[in-house]
């Protein structure tokens, strides 16, 4: 059910929309009819509308006593939808009250599983904003201390710490986050905003499963999904990341926002937007590049569609091999010089490297916006899931990626990154870097961009360990 | 009627939990809200009283938009009218074959649709809500908001765009994965 695009089929668009309104000729009956017998997409548009039409008038169900005569309890007088909603809302409420409990029973565990008085006051609660607990029997007021080791399990609402060294923490439910220090908390679930501009706060740290965010000055929020995936957002000041067992400590600047992926590999995205220009100009992530590993100029590797089709009317993908050229969009609706799959009908890249190597970096590149409409970007989204395979027997592409020995190394979704809400929230032009704090991500014959988009990817870059880069630039 | 496997009140259920999927499904068939409404009222009776055939184990869904499809072609019949826009029975059966595994995730998108709604200018949703619920045809809908018809055809075209990216917005929010 994708939306109308710069490559919308207008006389498709106009059939449908007539269709919506009941407004249909004779001419245009015809025409629709004749263009759904012949064109496979077309069919699915009309499908896709419908539904959605069907769904609108779940919503607003026609005033009419007709029909709130359903089959399913004629004695009913209420609207149809509304008896539908009515069945649905009993069993959910079953559901939800299962949960309730286990909730209440664990946070219950938790509670009593805390000994009294074990560590020092290092703050107190300074505001609260529609806070509810998970164990329902918490009551916090402001001004209430909060000791060391003490567990913050919120539900939902948000809830500002004051601590002693002036640090000031808000936590957004749900979320459970643990002060360690008087100025450290461990985040296991959820998302805080830290604001830290006394000198005592400075090197206040968020500990999440995956890294240590070390405040160096001012303001960052970090989040960490059930999955076990973190993500830090700097908004003011600078902050260190630490990952376990390495030295290196990439530091993020104001505006900068990073991932890191659960697991040894300590695999980090980060996700900027372009100047939107055909030099493909990005805050820190370098330009597409004809100088890494997989540039077609090397001859290393092949590129190939592995799962779907690549959109093929109207507005024409290019090949796959585009995203191996070197380059970008030159503007910024360039079907032609852009691989992306059907509407809704997404698939997968498959990245023959030719032998196992170290990749130490995998760049990816999108732009998209309407000529007229600038708030139509949605083939910029990157959307996808990339897989390494180190072997050189191919596992069998018809599985999931997850049970066919494939590694996976990073989820992307740029517009969580960028939290679009609004069309315009989404940059037109992106990229996407995956790193790894350790410095190579892993050793791969075969890279597999599941993408669940029909992002208008312009070029993928990936790089390998120098060691390696320089060996294969001597011919070997 | 019922076997132990399928008690009415799974029965109501499994009917139930399809509803939206159905109406989506026949509405590919038969895009007229009103005869899809009466079609899929047809198709509820059916599939109450033809439970007990149903294997258990099987695909419900399948087994119901096979019967949805059925009672559409017995629509046609009974009224003794053709399809409204002039499909052909060929097309009407090559859109039921497609249809189905198009058709998998109106349960989100319809959660989803609710929340865009209730985010469009009051009245906007004004007029979406009289357009789907009185069923008027353009012409008497714009007489009586005192509007053209063409401002009102660029009214909900703009709107069911919004909404439709909304969804898509939506749907990437509640995705999970990232």
């Amino acid at each position: 059910m994708s939306e109308p695009d710069a490559l919308e089929d207008r006389e498709l668009t106009e059939l449908l929309e007539a269709v919506a309104n009941r407004d249909v000729s004779a001419t245009q009956q015809e025409r629709l009819a004749e263009r759904l017998a012949a064109d496979p997409d077309a069919r699915a548009e009309f499908i896709q509308a419908t539904a959605f039409e069907a769904m609108l008038a779940y919503e607003f169900p026609v005033a009419d006593a007709r029909v709130a005569s359903s089959a399913l309890d004629v004695s009913d007088p209420e609207p149809h939808a509304r008896k539908w909603g009515a069945t649905r809302t009993g069993w959910f409420s079953v559901v939800v009250g299962v949960v309730i409990l286990l909730v209440g029973w664990v946070a219950f565990q938790t509670h009593h599983g805390t000994p009294d008085n074990a560590a020092d006051v290092v703050g107190r609660f300074a505001d609260l904003s529609d806070s509810r607990w998970m164990d329902p029997a918490t009551q916090v007021l402001s001004g209430d201390a909060i000791r060391t080791g003490q567990r913050i399990e919120l539900s939902s609402g948000s809830v500002e710490v004051l601590f002693n060294t002036g640090a000031r923490l808000r936590i957004v439910g749900p979320t459970i986050v643990e002060p360690r220090t008087d100025n450290s908390v461990y985040l296991t679930l959820g998302e805080v905003h830290l604001v830290a501009e006394t000198p005592e706060s400075k090197g206040f740290t968020v500990v999440t499963p995956t890294s240590k965010f070390v405040d160096i000055s001012t303001a960052f929020s970090a989040r960490v999904s059930p999955d076990g995936l973190s993500r830090l957002n700097v908004s003011e000041g600078e902050v260190d990341v630490v990952l376990e067992g390495t030295e290196r400590s990439p530091r993020l600047r104001a505006g900068e926002t990073l991932y890191v992926e659960p697991g040894e590999g300590q695999v980090m995205t980060r996700i900027e937007e372009g100047d939107g220009t055909a030099d493909f100009r990005f805050p820190t992530i370098q330009p597409p590049s004809r100088e890494d590993y997989a540039d077609q100029s090397l001859g290393h590797t092949t590129i190939r569609v592995a799962q779907g089709r690549l959109r093929y009317q109207p507005g024409q993908s290019g090949p796959a091999a585009v995203l191996l050229d070197g380059r970008g969009q030159s503007q910024q609706d360039a079907p032609g010089e852009s691989a992306f799959f059907q509407d809704r009908a997404y698939g997968s890249f498959l990245v023959d490297l030719g032998e196992a190597v170290t990749v130490s970096r995998v760049n990816s590149y999108s732009w998209h916006q309407h000529l007229i409409d600038p708030t139509h970007r949605t083939r910029a989204q990157q959307r996808f899931t990339l897989y390494g395979f180190s072997g050189d027997e191919l596992p069998d592409l018809t599985l999931l990626p997850d049970e066919s020995g494939w590694t996976r190394i990073a989820r992307v979704n740029s517009d969580h990154f960028f939290k679009v809400r609004e069309l315009l929230d989404r940059p037109a032009q992106q990229a996407c870097s995956i790193t790894s704090a350790g410095g190579d991500i892993g050793r791969f014959r075969y890279l597999l961009w599941e993408v669940k988009r029909n992002t208008f990817f312009g070029e993928f870059d990936v790089f390998v360990s120098p060691s390696r880069a320089a060996r294969s630039t001597k011919g070997e | 009627m019922n076997t132990d496997q399928n008690s009415p009140a799974d029965t109501i259920r499994q009917i139930s939990l399809h509803q939206a999927s159905l109406l989506a499904y026949i509405l590919a068939l038969h895009p007229d809200r009103s005869e899809a409404q009466d079609i899929l009222q047809e198709t509820n009776v059916v599939l109450w009283q033809k439970i007990g055939e149903f294997r258990p184990g099987t695909n419900f869904r399948a087994w119901a938009f096979r019967i949805a499809y059925l009672q559409t072609l017995a629509h046609f019949k009974r009224t003794k009218r053709s399809h409204w826009l002039g499909f052909s029975t060929e097309l009407i059966e090559t859109l039921a074959d497609e249809a189905e595994p198009l058709l998998t995730d109106l349960e989100q998108r319809q959660r989803a649709l609710r929340h865009c709604v209730e985010k469009l200018p009051a009245q906007d949703r004004d007029i979406v809500r009289a357009h789907y619920e009185s069923e008027q045809p353009l012409a008497e809908l714009s007489a009586r908001l005192g509007r053209s018809v063409g401002a009102l055809k660029q009214v909900l075209f703009r709107v069911r765009r919004t909404l439709r990216a909304c969804i898509e917005i939506q749907l990437t929010e509640g995705a999970g994965d990232v």
